[in-house]
C-alpha cells in the first residue's frame, strides 16, 4: 500500500511529467528536509545543498524511483546520511576524533535502510513488546486510522488517556528505532 | 529530559489527527533539537503504511536499485545542476548583439541634438566596449544567467538585461529594463553597477533586488545583504546608501523633494519569505495590492493580458501568495478573497463586476 505523496509522485513520473514531478518533489518535501538537515547541521548553508542534491539525485532516477515504497522515508534517509557523512568530514579535518563516529555511512543507497526486513522486524517487536492496552490504542489509531476521539468512544475512556498511552506507544517505539539504526552503522 | 516527553505527546496527537497548528509548531521545533529521534519517528510512520512486504519485494526492489546511475556519472550529472533553476522553466533566452554606434547613427539622423544625449548616455563610462549582449526573460518566463565574474543574476518574466560583450571583472556595469535579483561577487577594487532609466545602483559586494518596469513610476531596490549606493541617473551627486533588509524606492515623477523613500522589509514569520525577491522562487506575493496593480504582476507572470472592466474592481485592495497555480487556479482563488467574475479567451483576460 503505497501512501498518497508516493502514489502521486510516482504517477507523475510514469506519466513523463518530469517537471511537474519536480514540482512536486520540491513544493512538498523542500522546506521539511531544510529543517531536517539543518537540525544536524546547524546551518542552512550546508543544509540547502544537501537538501538539493538529494531531491535533484532523486528526480534523476525517474522511472527507477517507483521502486521506493516511501518517499518520504526514502528522503529523509538520503538526507540523514548526507548530513552525517558531512559532520563525519568535518570532524575529521578538525582532527577530533570522538568515540561517536558514523563512519560506515558512506553508502548512498538510503533504501537498504528503509525497507530492510530487520528494522520491521523491529518495530513490529516494539510495537509487540507494548503493554496490552498501550498497543490496542496505537493500532488502532495507525492501522484502523482512528481519530482519539473516535477511540475515546469505543473503548470509554477519556481522550487524556488516549493521548497519555500514546506518547507511552511512541516513547517506546522512537527510541527502539533510533537504538536500532544507530546499532546498524557501527 | 523534559522536552522530550512532551515531544512523546505531541507525536501521539499528531498520529491521531488532534493536533492543533500551535502544537505542529511545537513539535516541529522540538524535533529539530533531536534529528536522531525525528528521524525514527518518520522511519515509525513510513513502516506502518507497508505492513506485508515479502521478501520477494525487497529482493525486486534491490535488482531495479543496480540499474541506476553510477555514482560517477550522478556527480558528472550534478555539476551541471547549477545551470538548472530549482523549478525547470520554459527557458528561451536570446542573446543578440546590439551595435551601439549603430544605435548612435541611427539617432543623429532623427534629430541631431536626440543623437547627440544618446551619444553621451550610451559613451559615459566606457568609450572602448562598442557591443552589448542582451538577456530577454519574456513574459511568462523567468531565467537566470552567470556572467564572467561569478555573479549570478536571476532575471523576472518581461524583463531585459544588457551588459557589454567584454564584460569582466574590471568592467562590471550592466543595463535593466525590469526586474532582477543579483547575487553579486564582491571585489574590493572593482563595484558592480546596474543603470535602470531612473537610476544607477552601484554595488559593495551583495544581494539585492532591483525592479524598474517600463511604465512604471518608481525604481524599487531591496537590499538583503552587503551595502548598496542608489543614485539618480540624471544628478548623481543626490544619492542614498541603504542598510539589509532596507529598500529605497525613487519616484520619478513625484515633485517632492523627497525623492527617495526608504522602507523596512518585514519578512513573512512562518516561511522567511520576502515579498521583494519572492518572485526568484516563483512565488507571486501581494499585501494590500490594489487589484489593478496585480493584474500587471500577474500579466507578467503567466504571459496573458488582463483587461479589468470595472473601476471598482481595480481598487479592491487584495493579499495573498500565488506559488505553483495556473492562471485560471489563480484567479479562482483570488474569487474566494474578492467578488469578480472572469472569462478566458485564448490569453486574454477580462475580469467584471458581479451583479
Amino acid at each position: 500500500m503505497l501512501d498518497t505523496d508516493t502514489k502521486t509522485y510516482i504517477d507523475l513520473i510514469a506519466e513523463k511529467r518530469e517537471d511537474d514531478a519536480y514540482r512536486f518533489l520540491h513544493g512538498q518535501f523542500h522546506a521539511t528536509l531544510l529543517k531536517f538537515a539543518s537540525a544536524y547541521l546547524k546551518a542552512r548553508e550546508p543544509a540547502e545543498e544537501i537538501v538539493n542534491d538529494v531531491l535533484y539525485k532523486v528526480w534523476m532516477m525517474k522511472a527507477n524511483i517507483t521502486a521506493i515504497s516511501n518517499l518520504r522515508a526514502y528522503l529523509f534517509t538520503a538526507v540523514r546520511n548526507a548530513s552525517l557523512n558531512l559532520l563525519n568530514k568535518q570532524k575529521k579535518e578538525k582532527q577530533l576524533l570522538s568515540t561517536l563516529t558514523f563512519e560506515d555511512l558512506t553508502t548512498e543507497d538510503p533504501e537498504s535502510i528503509i525497507i530492510s526486513m530487520e528494522l520491521y522486524d523491529c518495530i513490529r517487536n516494539a510495537i509487540h513488546s507494548l503493554p496490552p492496552r498501550c498497543r490496542q490504542i496505537y493500532e488502532m489509531i495507525r492501522i484502523e486510522g482512528l481519530r482519539n476521539k473516535d477511540v475515546s468512544e469505543k473503548l470509554n475512556i477519556s481522550v487524556n488517556t488516549i493521548d497519555v498511552q500514546l506518547a507511552i506507544a511512541l516513547k517506546k517505539l522512537v527510541l527502539a528505532v533510533s537504538a536500532f539504526t544507530r546499532k546498524e552503522k557501527p | 529530559m523534559k522536552h522530550t516527553n512532551r515531544m512523546w505527546y505531541l507525536m501521539g496527537r499528531e498520529l491521531s489527527g488532534s493536533m492543533t497548528p500551535a502544537e505542529k509548531q511545537e513539535l516541529e521545533a522540538l524535533l529539530a533539537l533531536e534529528p536522531e529521534l525525528w528521524y525514527s519517528y518518520e522511519l515509525i510512520q513510513a513502516v506502518n503504511n507497508m505492513d506485508d512486504v515479502t521478501n520477494e519485494f525487497v529482493d525486486e526492489i534491490k535488482s531495479l536499485l543496480d540499474t541506476s546511475p553510477e555514482p560517477e556519472k550522478l556527480n558528472t550529472l550534478l555539476q551541471h545542476k547549477l545551470e538548472l533553476v530549482p523549478e525547470p522553466p520554459a527557458r528561451r533566452v536570446s542573446r543578440k548583439p546590439l551595435l551601439r554606434y549603430a544605435a548612435v547613427l541611427a539617432g543623429i539622423i532623427l534629430t541631431g541634438w536626440a543623437g547627440i544625449y544618446l551619444f553621451r548616455q550610451m559613451t559615459g563610462h566606457h568609450t572602448s566596449a562598442t557591443a552589448m549582449n542582451e538577456i530577454v526573460a519574456p513574459k511568462g518566463a523567468k531565467t537566470q544567467i552567470t556572467l564572467a565574474d561569478g555573479t549570478t543574476i536571476w532575471l523576472n518574466a518581461g524583463s531585459r538585461l544588457t551588459y557589454p560583450k567584454n564584460f569582466s571583472m574590471e568592467n562590471r556595469e550592466v543595463h535593466l529594463t525590469g526586474e532582477a535579483y543579483f547575487k553579486v561577487v564582491h571585489n574590493d577594487h572593482h563595484s558592480f553597477t546596474v543603470h535602470t532609466p531612473e537610476a544607477v545602483i552601484r554595488d559593495l559586494g551583495t544581494t539585492f533586488n532591483v525592479k524598474a518596469y517600463e511604465g512604471s513610476e518608481t525604481t524599487e531596490t531591496t537590499l538583503i545583504e552587503g551595502a548598496v549606493e542608489v543614485s539618480l541617473k540624471k544628478d548623481p551627486s543626490r544619492k542614498i546608501m541603504i542598510a539589509p533588509h532596507e529598500k529605497v524606492t525613487l519616484h520619478s515623477k513625484r515633485a517632492r523633494t523627497e525623492l527617495f523613500e526608504v522602507s523596512k522589509i518585514v519578512p513573512f514569520s512562518q516561511t522567511k519569505d520576502i515579498v521583494e525577491t519572492a518572485w526568484v522562487d516563483n512565488k507571486l506575493i501581494f499585501r494590500n495590492e490594489k487589484f489593478a496593480d496585480l493584474a500587471h504582476m500577474m500579466e507578467r507572470k503567466y504571459n496573458v493580458s488582463i483587461v479589468i472592466a470595472d473601476e471598482a474592481v481595480k481598487d479592491y485592495e487584495l493579499t495573498g501568495i500565488f506559488h505553483n497555480e495556473s492562471i485560471a487556479e489563480a484567479l479562482k482563488l483570488l474569487q474566494v478573497i474578492a467578488p469578480f467574475k472572469y472569462e478566458i479567451n485564448n490569453e486574454q483576460i477580462t475580469i467584471h463586476q458581479t451583479e
